[in-house]
């Protein structure tokens, strides 16, 4: 298959239900090392996608991304929880992935053929403190755990910044946001400024002394959505020589057409190739916990959840109990499919590399699927 | 103390203030007597209000006070980081003391204050100084919070403290310059509607001209100063008090040194209700008589010192901003506390105002506004 000619990057996906739920079912094997799931689960998806390196979203706002969590301190306890599975894992004796927290690590993971993991956090929320305090031990705390990447917002307000969704605000970085941005940067951390209101993206942009990563965004000006960035953005980006990953998102790609494909998908990549050049692009599929369906009756703890729960669509009646089609304070529509046709799914993935490969030359698909982002991930980490 | 000051006892005063203090209907429109109520509940006190509170409140002649029930930070939240739970377990507080007391009564209406005053009780409003705890689930936007608070009885409702809620900054938070969000603007939206007066105090500029362009309402600033007079960040602008004039709404002035005379605290100079009328006089010329009130924000209790800090990590922080760590007596030498209120008609009376308009800043102004925005 084309995919293995590339080492191909996976710019923004949230860590797997399954992968988690299994983990607590079988917590005492993992410790154990009388099993490594990752090895049962979540690696034969990764491997089916054709995968080196993922940014893995371990955690963040929304309450269907964070085990349900409906306060910051259980945000904040969900994303140690996910770092907690990663690192018993590799404690226990798994050698098949690598939590990187070097720039060596990305290396060496990517020599010896294991899956490189970066973990992030999809939104600020699991890092506020208490009510009347600002500080930046939780930042710190999930950095030790081996939190590599960090998104400032969703779309909503939080102590960092606003969102996409607030753009009303014209509200640049909090002096919260501020610091936790400096101490970023300090400790080696990537930000990450997808979903993030405008003029905070341009504070950021200008206090921040490493490149930025837009890990999940469309352009605006081929699909206009409150959701997609602006030229000027991808312009911004590129100029701190950081990296645009496409998002798959039917919505995002064209949210105009009931079922979007990767033809609408490559208008999106063409455009930032042609506004930035080939270095900035990447792919941030973003692609969803919830794709794989998870039994989790058989799971300790979940079972009062029942195995219906999980076959909703948990972005829709989780997160937007009032209107339908809502998300995180934005509006989505209810598409027929959540992704784009074609790369709608892990295992789907390399049809990206045929729709490249017909548009571009080996050196800009290199970058497009894996490069770019490699770059900049080894640019940031120490 | 550098200068002398000599304070007048209740008989002290002029016949003319007696009477107005007397006749007027007397609103302090900002007040934190939960916080030490809790504690005195806490150590198992009986009848907390007739014992502590209501002699200071007749005593100055206040026919009613808006109380804090609810904020962004433990100490304004029955000192819990639950800041939801301290709220409604400060509402519970609220109406037990009202069963038990023989003085207190729960204001929601306009004519609940009125009763009050004439049947010689002592009207209690809930208010709000920082609003997360109306947050609800993040991205909701959801005004179930707003409404089920109204339904228990909080009318006064302001939205910050120092520091960012969903709805707006406050203004510790001058870095991100925010304005108001979009669930800012539906709050505004919906407190028209059932009935809420807001609040604007401690709000970030940006916010605070985006609200007066949403509400339909007028609003209040429940207690502060002016910059003019006094330099401090947290003072009013004119630009500020020229827009809160159009809208129709009132500034309620406060009993806070550093708020009233530059650096006071430093100085150890003597600040009193005087120096408060340099206030009231620079308000009067900008936006006239019928915009000013009194918000005393007192928070200088027997038990703890100075509320607001009470329950911060760090000496001088507040909703982690630092705002220095006040030095001495932080409320004006005179008053000096809730019991001296009375003198304020003295000094207004020895500044020249008219009856009438010592009448409006004692609180017609704000029984106007309360008249049109709770009902």
């Amino acid at each position: 298959m084309s995919k293995n000619k590339y080492i191909m990057v996976d710019g923004a996906q949230e860590i797997l239900d399954a992968y988690v739920y299994e983990f607590l079912k079988r917590e005492e094997d993992v410790l154990a090392g009388k099993v490594h799931v990752f090895d049962t689960v979540y690696k034969p998806i990764l491997d089916k996608q054709g995968v080196q390196m993922v940014n893995m979203q371990v955690g963040g706002e929304h309450v269907g991304q964070v085990m349900y969590s409906a306060t910051d301190t259980l945000r904040f306890w969900d994303a140690h929880k996910k770092l907690d599975v990663l690192n018993s894992e590799l404690e226990s004796g798994c050698k098949t992935f690598v939590l990187c927290k070097t720039s060596d690590d990305i290396d060496k993971a990517i020599e010896e053929g294991k899956i490189a993991i970066l973990a992030s956090l999809a939104g600020g929320r699991p890092l506020q403190g208490k009510a009347n305090l600002n500080l930046l031990s939780s930042l710190r705390s999930l950095y030790r755990m081996g939190l590599r990447g960090l998104q400032l917002t969703g779309n909503t307000r939080n102590r960092l910044a606003d969102g996409q969704a607030q753009e009303r605000t014209r509200g640049k970085l909090t002096g919260f946001g501020r610091d936790v941005v400096k101490e970023a940067d300090r400790l080696g951390i990537l930000l990450d400024t997808a979903q993030l209101s405008d003029a905070g993206f341009y504070d950021l942009i200008e206090l921040t002394k490493n490149p930025v990563i837009d890990s999940h965004s469309c352009a605006k000006s081929i699909y206009d959505h409150p959701r997609n960035i602006s030229d000027e953005r991808i312009k911004a980006i590129a100029d701190k020589e950081g990296v645009v990953g496409i998002n798959f998102w039917s919505t995002l790609v064209a949210g105009d057409k009931d079922t979007p494909d990767v033809n609408d998908l490559m208008k999106h990549i063409k455009h930032m190739v042609e506004l930035v050049g080939a270095d900035h692009v990447a792919l941030g599929p973003n692609y969803s916990a919830y794709e794989t369906p998870v039994d989790r009756e058989s799971v300790r703890g979940f079972g009062n959840l029942g195995p219906d729960y999980c076959e909703f669509d948990r972005l829709t009646p989780l997160q937007s109990e009032k209107y339908p089609g809502w998300i995180d304070g934005m509006y989505y529509g209810i598409k027929k499919s959540d992704f784009i046709q074609g790369p709608n799914t892990h295992e789907n993935f390399s049809l990206i590399v045929d729709a490249l490969e017909k548009e571009f030359d080996k050196e800009i698909c290199r970058k497009i699927l894996g490069e770019n982002l490699i770059r900049v991930y080894k640019d940031v980490l120490k | 103390m550098s200068q002398k000051l000599k304070k007048k006892k209740w008989e002290e005063i002029s016949d003319r203030a007696k009477k107005l203090n007397e006749e007027s209907i007397f609103i302090d429109a900002h007040n934190h007597m939960m916080f030490e109520y809790a504690i005195r509940e806490a150590l198992g006190e009986k009848d907390i209000f007739d014992t502590h509170y209501a002699p200071e409140l007749q005593s100055g002649r206040i026919n009613m006070i808006g109380t804090s029930i609810g904020s962004n930070s433990p100490c304004l939240s029955n000192l819990t980081d639950d800041l939801v739970f301290g709220c409604f377990e400060q509402i519970d507080m609220l109406n037990r003391a009202e069963k038990e007391s023989k003085f207190i009564k729960i204001c929601r209406t306009t004519d609940d204050i009125i009763e009050t005053a004439n049947e010689n009780k002592l009207g209690v409003m809930m208010t709000f100084e920082g609003s997360r705890v109306l947050e609800g689930r993040h991205g909701e936007e959801s005004l179930v919070m707003l409404r089920i608070l109204h339904r228990l009885g909080l009318r006064m409702n302001c939205i910050c403290g120092a520091a960012r809620t969903a709805f707006a900054d406050g203004m510790g938070e001058v870095v991100a310059d925010a304005g108001l969000t979009t669930f800012g603007v539906k709050a505004i939206k919906e407190m028209n509607r059932i009935g809420m007066l807001i609040d604007l105090t401690h709000m970030n500029d940006r916010s605070y001209f985006d609200v007066l362009e949403v509400s339909e309402k007028p609003v209040i600033v429940s207690h502060i100063g002016t910059q003019h007079i006094c330099p401090n960040p947290n003072n009013l602008s004119d630009e500020r008090i020229l827009a809160l004039g159009k809208n129709d709404g009132v500034i309620c002035l406060e009993m806070v040194k550093t708020e009233i005379k530059h650096k006071a605290e430093e100085t150890g100079e003597v600040v009193t209700f005087d120096n408060v009328v340099d206030h009231i006089d620079h308000i009067v010329s900008l936006i006239g008589i019928d915009h000013v009130g009194i918000g005393l924000d007192f928070d200088n209790f027997e038990l703890v010192h100075n509320v607001h800090r009470a329950m911060s990590p760090f000496p001088g922080s507040i909703e982690g901003f630092y705002t220095g760590v006040p030095k001495g007596d932080h409320m004006l030498d005179d008053p000096n506390n809730l019991s001296e209120a009375y003198v304020i008609a003295e000094y207004l009376v020895n500044r020249g105002y008219s009856n009438e308009d010592i009448t409006k800043i004692l609180g017609g102004n704000l029984l106007r506004v309360f008249r049109e925005t709770i009902g």
